[in-house]
């Protein structure tokens, strides 16, 4: 035992310390972590509650950028599956140049070494070189024809061969057995073949017979080389004939490359997986680099769409990339504000250790140390666990969402996070504010802090005019005024919800002392105590605003996805025209509303159509009768009922004049003997849409009987489009001719008997002049109904003067769209299928029409065949079917002959359009506006539970008085349900409204070129169930929390103890 | 012990000359300290009386420094309170002068054991640079308390917890040990081994110990007592004895006892003799005839 000792001061100043053996402070990490573990584990509740809302805030940070990145090349990937491999792919094709040395073929070669030597091949399968030689070919029958002669590397394990083999050897070539029944050849035939750019014919043996390609398959490489490209002449310029095309020619190599006018093409298909956005810069650069070479070195220019469509992925992207920020930006604001309310209430519980470390005379870092260490361990904790937490929830989710998507931690990813840390950091620091900088003696005498009821007002006051301003700012600048898409307005409902949440606050204790009042005589302990608690602590009722503000966010979210779901859907139904839609091959011989309406008898299944996309002709036309059972026709594209449209629609139109047979004759008298004699013939076109002539010779004058041969394809039917006079003045002669002609007794040989075909020949009105110098007129000769022609021709015109048989309208019924821009509604100048101008009436005007969007016109398709004098060109053929129609229907339309290419349904466009930027926003949406709802009710819940812990001493006195359990049980309940339910109630009216000002400026309902108008539909079903699981899991959490706080209310809590 | 004692502190003495405090209130000051005067010798162990609201509490915090006082000056060894900035304040908290407050659990981690809680007090004199002389198992087997030392707090009883906190109170080796109702919750067998405690500290740590109490058994057991009434030293016992104050104005507290006989406006007779002077109500005295 040491002896006292004497007063021995040191005078020393109290800032250099008391002690002369000064040492740094002993730095004990282990001991520490040590501590931080049992704290932690003493408020093990709080804890993980701060570790989960501060790794909700991460991983809403780290998932935007993640998502956008994933999502981006989703988009990506998505638009260049929707397009063709030629468009996707490179096609590179040397150019006539006398500066560039070299073939083309060997140019060709050349820049297959190039794309390896500038890494072409990352992204591109192995390049390949076409040989593609235009030829002549002339049939047996004496047609000519046009076609290819292909050489395509790797074509003899593509192709099909019915008979023979593949050609090998030099002057050998496979061909469809379609063109070889047009050539009137058979396997083993030589056919001569001539160079479209002159040289002599080179003979070619068949020995092989190969079936129709798919010419959309990749191999074909989109097909744009005229592998399978039979069919009649398309228009004439240098690079189409005026030929008929056969299917091409494939041959050998060395066959084409013997051929003067072949040409080289190097085809490079795109590795769909192998681009992403992330190489996107180094994509650019080399396939850039690359064109600058073969464009420059070796006069062979890039094409490629690619660019086309990255731009298009890119304006997807830029879309979806604004929602998602601005929706991810409100939930990690969300998110962290619940940190700081959470740090606010736990702070409270290291509020006396606070206080003890100034009482011991801690320095203020160590302080801070005490009063900070777990809620910044936990951040620290969440930073890592909330990046890899979603990194997987994106992993997982992107097989499920975004198939193909590359998901990869950016920089980016990481700096979102770090913001967020720092954010909660703050957040964090705000909230232990309160215990860090009360003074000691008031916190040891127990005083409670002043009142901060000015404070908060001001705060609300603040709160609401930012709301209100922000509105208003939304509402000046034009974005919620729904004419142009503005992503900015996704933040309308959080600030409404702000605002609307801010007033509830403010006024709810008023309705709850209303309550008080009215339950004042109430034997209903329960709801008693629980309305005295709210009135008694109005600051717990600011959980509203979180609570709100995410309801809000969530019902906007269901809403605006749900919305946007149906408009997508009708969008798809609409651009496609109906359920299921067959693009069809209409063979020789085979027509196409007999086959549908054959096929179909009842007309409520399919419907025939057609139509052309030259943008001079954006043309539909359909059975009108089919229209209303078989067509999507939504809401909203006409004011006009679709009954009224069928009505205007339906043709009615005189029988067409027929000839089905093979030859063709009539008694024909010629007056006015014109020198030299006119020829007559009637033009005719097939039911396959190829054209004819039956020629009745030049014309004696007098009355004569003559005889025209028909086409063969005239056994299956030959419409009439034209009876046409033909004389050419002979040089040095007369230039003019003015004569008559009468026709009567006009008869068709079928089989071996003459049939009467002439019911129309003489039929008033039936013939209609065109070109001005021919009119007809109703006769008779001999008795026998006839038809007079008075003909004035003059050789000046270049065309002769004809007569159509009235069964070709001059004017068609349509319907047009209001973008089309037509000046006088009534009438409009179109081109038919054949090229022909017709005028249309249009008295009715529509939004937009399937599959052509919001530019084009629709016709009868009958009356739009009968109106042409020339074979369609470039259309589309088509069979819609309804969504009811049955299996066997495909079967049935093959069996009346037509050719299926291709079937589609909505059920594609409209995976494509889930995949697309947008619908890709609006998930994300929908996932953070539930994240934020689960968030913001686990806060609320926890908040009030909080509140209710401290009075656990308050509820033990109660239950000692003999208030039964459950009495406090329902009391607590009844507490946490008036606190939280009207925030919900807010939290909905303000989504709903925010959703009715915002969504119309949201782009996926702004943007909708080419659809039907949108529909701002609230679909009730998903929001009822978004709000019945909210209801749900609030109820579950404030049963749990009530039940624990009830639990916390023990005997022992009268005795007083360490809490 | 032997092997700290040798640095172990040296107590602290303290001075206050005429110390008035207020608080101040919406509805007017609050006097809790009406000129108080009082010298307490360094090394001393000493406790302080009074009823409840008579500014106890008030001069143990302004002894640690948690408060200034609005009028007069208190010295503590060396250092004049008036004249200490917060941070010295703190650094003397951290040092010299340490408070253990009335309820355990204010100085006490609940969640820690006894030496955790020991070390973590010590924490801020190792921030200022100050090793304290013992370990914090040193310290709790010094004080009689090395069971305890593994132990979480939370699983003590009462009376432990109030030995850990005072414990706590010297862990970082204070001149100036305060301890506010070291007994107020504490059965007698807790209460004495509290008193001991008290004991040993002042015996073998050599720190001044003030005690603040309302207990009689912690006030029999000190060497000196002094009595706050309103607000002013009233009484100060010494070895059991009891004696009133001549405050520098002049005036005695008397015992609320005496008080009770001689009420406010008592006109009294003074009569002087060797030993002191007589305080008698002529009204109370019989006349003679």
């Amino acid at each position: 035992m040491r002896p006292r000792h004497p007063i021995r001061y040191r005078r020393v100043s109290i800032d250099r310390g008391v002690s002369a053996d000064t040492e740094k402070e002993e730095i004990r990490p282990l001991n520490q972590l040590r501590l931080l573990t049992r704290a932690l584990r003493w408020r093990a509740g709080a804890a993980v509650a701060l570790l989960l809302v501060a790794t909700v805030a991460v991983v809403a940070a780290a998932a935007g950028p993640l998502y956008l990145d994933t999502a981006n090349d989703s988009v990506l990937h998505s638009v260049l599956l929707s397009n063709s491999v030629q468009a996707n792919g490179i096609t590179v094709i040397p150019q006539f140049s006398p500066t560039t040395p070299g073939s083309f073929v060997e140019r060709a070669a050349l820049v297959l070494q190039a794309a390896r030597r500038y890494g072409i091949y990352r992204w591109y399968d192995q390049g390949k070189t076409v040989l593609d030689a235009g030829v002549a070919v002339t049939a047996r029958s004496g047609i000519a024809y046009a076609s290819d002669l292909i050489s395509d590397p790797g074509q003899c394990g593509t192709l099909r061969f019915i008979s023979g083999s593949c050609p090998t050897a030099p002057d050998q070539v496979a061909v469809t057995a379609r063109s070889l029944a047009a050539l009137g050849a058979h396997l083993g035939s030589t056919v001569a073949v001539v160079p479209v750019h002159g040289g002599p014919s080179v003979p070619v043996k068949v020995v092989g017979i190969v079936s129709l390609g798919n010419p959309a398959a990749s191999f074909w490489f989109g097909g744009e080389s005229g592998y399978f490209d039979f069919g009649p002449a398309i228009g004439c310029s240098i690079t189409q004939s005026c030929l008929p095309h056969l299917d091409a020619f494939f041959t050998g190599a060395a066959t084409a490359a013997g051929f003067p006018s072949v040409q080289a093409i190097d085809e490079f298909p795109i590795k769909i997986g192998a681009v992403h956005t992330t190489v996107a810069a180094t994509f650019n650069s080399a396939v850039g680099a690359f064109a600058r070479y073969t464009n420059q070195a070796l006069a062979a220019p890039v094409s490629t769409d690619l660019g086309k469509e990255l731009s298009q992925a890119s304006q997807e992207s830029n879309l979806m990339q604004a929602i998602v920020v601005v929706v991810d930006l409100q939930l990690v604001l969300l998110a962290l504000f619940v940190l700081f309310g959470l740090v606010a209430r736990t702070a409270e519980a290291r509020e006396k250790e606070v206080a003890l470390a100034k009482l011991r005379g801690f320095r203020t870092r160590s302080v801070l140390a005490v009063g900070l260490l777990e809620p910044v361990a936990m951040l620290c904790v969440s930073l890592p666990v909330g990046l890899l937490l979603a990194f997987l929830a994106m992993r997982v989710a992107q097989p499920l969402l975004l198939p193909g998507a590359l998901v990869t931690l950016q920089p980016l990813v990481l700096w979102a996070a770090v913001a967020a840390f720092a954010g909660g950091l703050f957040a964090t620091l705000f909230g232990a504010r309160r215990i860090l900088t009360r003074r000691l003696s008031e916190e040891l005498r127990a005083v409670e802090p002043k009142s901060s009821s000015t404070a908060r007002a001001a705060l609300d006051a603040a709160a609401l005019a930012l709301a209100l301003a922000g509105i208003l700012e939304l509402l000046l600048a034009g974005v919620l005024n729904g004419s142009q898409a503005n992503p900015l307005a996704a933040f309308a409902p959080g600030l409404v919800a702000v605002a609307v949440a801010v007033l509830g606050v403010r006024l709810l204790p008023v309705v709850a002392a209303l309550v008080v009042r009215w339950t004042k005589d109430s034997p209903r302990l329960a709801t008693g105590l629980a309305v005295r608690q709210v009135v008694r602590r109005p600051t717990s009722l600011r959980q509203i605003t979180v609570l709100a503000v995410a309801t809000a966010l969530a019902c906007f979210a269901v809403a605006g996805w749900a919305a946007a779901g149906v408009n997508r859907t009708t969008r798809a139904d609409f651009v496609l025209g109906a359920a299921r839609v067959l693009t069809v091959q209409v063979p020789s011989g085979v027509n196409l509303e007999s086959a549908v309406d054959r096929a179909d008898p009842s007309g409520h299944y399919a419907m025939a159509v057609m139509l052309s996309k030259i943008p001079s002709q954006n043309l539909l036309a359909v059975q009108v009768s089919r229209l209303r059972r078989v067509a999507y026709w939504p809401a909203g594209i006409s004011s006009t009922r679709l009954a009224t449209i069928v009505h205007w629609l339906t043709p009615h139109l005189q029988a067409p004049l027929i000839f089905i047979g093979s030859a063709v004759r009539a008694t024909i008298t010629e007056n006015g003997s014109p020198t030299p004699p006119p020829d007559l013939v009637f033009n005719l076109v097939d039911s396959g849409g190829s054209p004819g002539v039956a020629d009745f010779g030049f014309l004696k004058p007098g009355t004569h009987v003559y005889t025209a041969t028909l086409p063969g394809t005239c056994l299956g039917g030959c419409h009439v489009l034209q009876l046409e006079p033909i004389w050419n003045p002979s040089s040095g002669g007369p230039q003019e001719a003015v004569y008559n002609l009468t026709l009567s007794q006009l008869q068709v040989l079928r089989g071996s008997v003459w049939k009467e075909v002439g019911g129309q020949l003489a039929k008033p009105g039936y013939w209609r002049g065109q070109g001005g110098g021919i009119k007809a007129t109703a006769s008779s000769q001999g008795g026998s109904p006839a038809l007079s022609l008075a003909i004035d021709d003059q050789a000046a015109d270049s065309v002769s003067p004809a007569v159509a048989p009235g069964a070709l309208p001059s004017t068609l019924h349509g319907v047009v769209t209001r973008a089309n821009g037509v000046s006088d509604p009534a009438a409009a100048g179109i081109e038919n299928f054949d090229g022909n101008s017709l005028t249309l009436d249009v008295p009715y005007q529509v939004v937009a029409l399937p599959q052509l969007g919001y530019e084009g016109f629709l016709v009868d398709l009958k009356t739009a065949l009968r109106a042409e004098t020339a074979p369609p060109s470039d259309t589309v053929s088509q069979v819609w079917l309804a969504p009811h129609a049955p299996a066997g229907i495909e079967r049935s339309l093959r069996a009346q002959g037509l050719r299926v290419t291709k079937v589609q349904t909505p059920a594609a466009d409209i995976q494509s359009m889930n995949r697309g930027g947008l619908a890709l926003a609006y998930l994300f949406f929908l996932f953070a506006a539930g994240a934020a709802a689960v968030l913001a009710i686990g806060a609320a819940v926890f908040s009030v539970f909080m509140t209710s812990r401290r009075r656990a001493f308050e509820l033990a006195v109660l239950r000692a008085i003999g208030v039964p359990n459950h009495t406090l049980l329902r009391s607590l309940l009844g507490e946490q349900l008036l606190v939280l339910g009207p925030g919900m109630v807010l939290g909905v009216g303000a989504g709903l409204l925010g959703a009715l000002m915002a969504l119309p400026s949201v782009p996926e309902f702004a943007s909708t070129s080419g659809g039907p108008p949108v529909q701002l539909v609230f679909v009730a079903l998903p929001i009822v169930m978004m709000l019945a699981a909210l209801v749900v899991l609030l109820g579950a959490a404030a049963v749990l929390a009530s039940a624990a706080t009830l639990r916390l209310a023990s005997w022992d809590r009268l005795r007083t103890e360490i809490t | 012990m032997t092997t700290t004692s040798q640095s172990a502190p040296t107590g602290l003495d303290i001075h206050f000359d005429g110390v008035v405090h207020l608080y101040p209130s919406p509805e007017g000051d609050v006097v809790a300290l009406r000129g108080v005067d009082l010298d307490v010798e360094a090394g001393e162990e000493f406790a302080l009386l009074g009823p409840s609201g008579s500014g106890k509490s008030t001069v143990l915090s302004l002894l640690a420094g948690l408060q200034r006082a609005s009028a007069g000056q208190i010295q503590i060894g060396p250092y004049e309170m008036g004249k200490l900035s917060n941070r010295q304040l703190l650094r003397l908290r951290a040092t010299e002068v340490s408070l253990v407050l009335q309820d355990p659990a204010r100085n006490l981690l609940p969640y820690a054991t006894a030496t955790q809680n020991i070390e973590f007090a010590q924490r801020g004199a190792r921030g200022r640079g100050k090793t304290p002389p013992w370990s914090p198992l040193e310290l709790l087997q010094e004080l009689g308390m090395g069971p305890l030392a593994g132990r979480t707090v939370a699983t003590l009883s009462g009376g432990e917890q109030q030995r850990v906190a005072i414990a706590s109170g010297v862990a970082g080796a204070p001149r100036l040990l305060l301890v506010d109702e070291p007994t107020s919750q504490l059965d007698t067998i807790s209460r004495d081994q509290v008193i001991e405690l008290l004991h040993r500290i002042n015996s073998q740590l050599g720190s001044t110990v003030v005690s603040v109490t309302h207990d009689p058994a912690v006030a029999a057991a000190m060497p000196r007592t002094v009595t706050i009434r309103d607000g002013r030293v009233g009484a100060e016992g010494r070895r059991g004895q009891e004696y009133a104050v001549v405050g520098r104005d002049g005036s005695v507290q008397l015992p609320p006892d005496v008080l009770e006989m001689l009420p406010p406006g008592t006109l009294l007779q003074v009569r002087r003799h060797r030993a002191g002077v007589d305080l008698r109500n002529p009204e109370l005295e019989p006349h003679d005839q």
